[in-house]
């Protein structure tokens, strides 16, 4: 498959080395300062022949350059982050969501907070390309969870233009901004799959959230969940997170299956533990006040004047989301939203397989 | 060996800038606070400055609901009555 259309053909010496193609990248502005794979028109061709659709369909704008990602300019920062080429089709699914209007990636991409895209596989996808959905899912060491990552931060650095002082504001940054890719663990979930949860009937999916770095949740002890939840519940309090000053923040929680195993022995579904949550991570309404002059709250919460009156961290039980990863253990975390963000499932389309999308 | 570009096309722009004013005396001067702290204070502060040089007139000081969002349809409505709306980005 010719790679000549459309996108822009560079050149460099096909004995390069990695120092001086590490070279060839800074200047450009390209890559994360991790070395990368040279995106040449032989592995972005093997790309696109492995996806089998339109390399030129534009998937997305990627806010705020308003870059156009087409499967041929996914491929090329899909290599560079060393890709295995079957997984395109995810990165096409994870670019999808990222572009809708809900995650408002202009602001993702832009704020000063150092929110990053958390990208979960679901289903069929997580074996088909050998996610790991278990022990250290989070990382590291496993390529395709690592490389899915890097390649979607490479799509919002390169084709979105959010590079560190130039598009992206962030502070500090944060350690997931180098990747942040996990695959839900259905096998050791007791509900059903998180994205068919959400109403996404398809064998394979991924989720988009975006939001801070996991926050730990370590519970050795307890049969019971309200002692877990409690304690998760605890990690969502912070006025240290935007979800003070934001109730439209989503939390997602992931739990990891010996801690989901306990809850759902107890009888509790998924909407059970966001309901408990959404009922236990709450401060009392002066608290709020003192610590924050502007408020973009859900309007009941600006009618209570009670300054002792306890206020939920997220306006609804549906904020809180909850599914299952992680292996052996009783680790569980909470990734904190950047606020002004709504997470999003899609489903995985493969175009190449028999038969059309699957 | 060739390489394809990782950062590939830019999308045309969905609107065009507005043109210029080269004078603004007599001109409707709007402010739209971002919501950020102290955006309110600067920009007015700004604004009235502004008018005071110009001969132009401050008439509408009005604040979107966030700072991460595009500001609300009835908001752009009313700033669309200015001539000239001062605001900011980020913090």
């Amino acid at each position: 498959m010719s790679t000549d259309a459309v996108a822009e053909i560079l050149e460099v010496a096909d004995d390069v080395t990695p120092e001086a193609f590490a070279g060839y990248c800074a200047e450009r502005g390209w890559g994360d300062g991790l070395p990368v794979v040279p995106p040449s028109q032989a592995r972005v061709a093997a790309m696109l022949d492995a996806y089998g659709g339109d390399p030129d369909e534009v998937v997305g704008v990627v806010a705020p350059r308003d870059g156009s990602a087409t499967p041929r300019t996914l491929a090329a920062n899909a290599v560079m982050a060393g890709c295995t080429p079957d997984v395109l089709p995810v990165l096409v699914a994870a670019t999808r969501a990222l572009t809708r209007p809900e995650v408002n990636l202009r602001g993702v991409q832009a704020t000063t907070h150092p929110v990053a895209p958390l990208l979960v596989v679901h289903g069929e996808a997580v074996t088909r390309h050998g996610f790991n959905p278990g022990l250290g899912t989070f990382g590291p060491g496993t390529r395709a969870n690592a490389t899915v990552g890097r390649a979607v931060r490479f799509v919002l650095m390169h084709v979105g233009g959010g590079r560190p002082g130039d598009g992206d504001a962030a502070t500090q940054g944060q350690p997931s901004k180098y990747t942040y890719c996990i695959a839900e663990n259905a096998d050791a979930s007791p509900w059903p799959a998180y994205h068919r949860s959400r109403g996404v009937d398809a064998p394979a999916a991924v989720t988009v959230h975006c939001g801070e770095n996991p926050h730990n949740v370590h519970d050795m002890e307890s049969d019971a969940p309200e002692r877990i939840l409690t304690k998760v519940a605890s990690v969502m309090t912070t006025l240290g997170a935007n979800h003070a000053p934001i109730s439209q923040g989503e939390y997602f929680v992931v739990l990891c299956p010996e801690h989901a195993a306990t809850v759902a022995r107890a009888g509790w579904e998924r909407s059970d533990v966001s309901g408990y949550l959404f009922q236990m991570a709450r401060l009392p309404a002066g608290v709020f006040h003192a610590a924050f002059d502007s408020r973009a709250w859900a309007p009941w919460m600006h009618a209570v004047h009670d300054p002792d009156e306890l206020l939920p961290m997220t306006a609804e039980p549906d904020h809180v989301r909850v599914l299952v990863a992680g292996g052996a253990g009783k680790h569980s975390c909470v990734v904190p939203s950047w606020g002004m963000t709504r997470s999003v499932t899609v489903p995985v389309e493969y175009p190449g397989d028999r038969g059309g999308s699957a | 060996m060739r390489l394809v570009d990782p950062a590939g096309a830019v999308a045309p722009p969905a609107v065009g800038l507005a043109p210029g004013l080269p004078v603004l005396a007599g001109r409707r001067i709007a402010v739209l606070d971002n919501g950020k702290p102290h955006a309110r204070l600067l920009l007015t502060t700004l604004a009235e400055r502004l008018a005071a040089r110009t001969d132009a007139r401050v008439t509408l000081v009005v604040a979107k609901g966030t700072a991460a969002t595009p500001a609300e349809p009835d908001i752009l409505r009313q700033l669309a009555a200015a001539d000239l709306v001062v605001t900011g980005s980020a913090d």
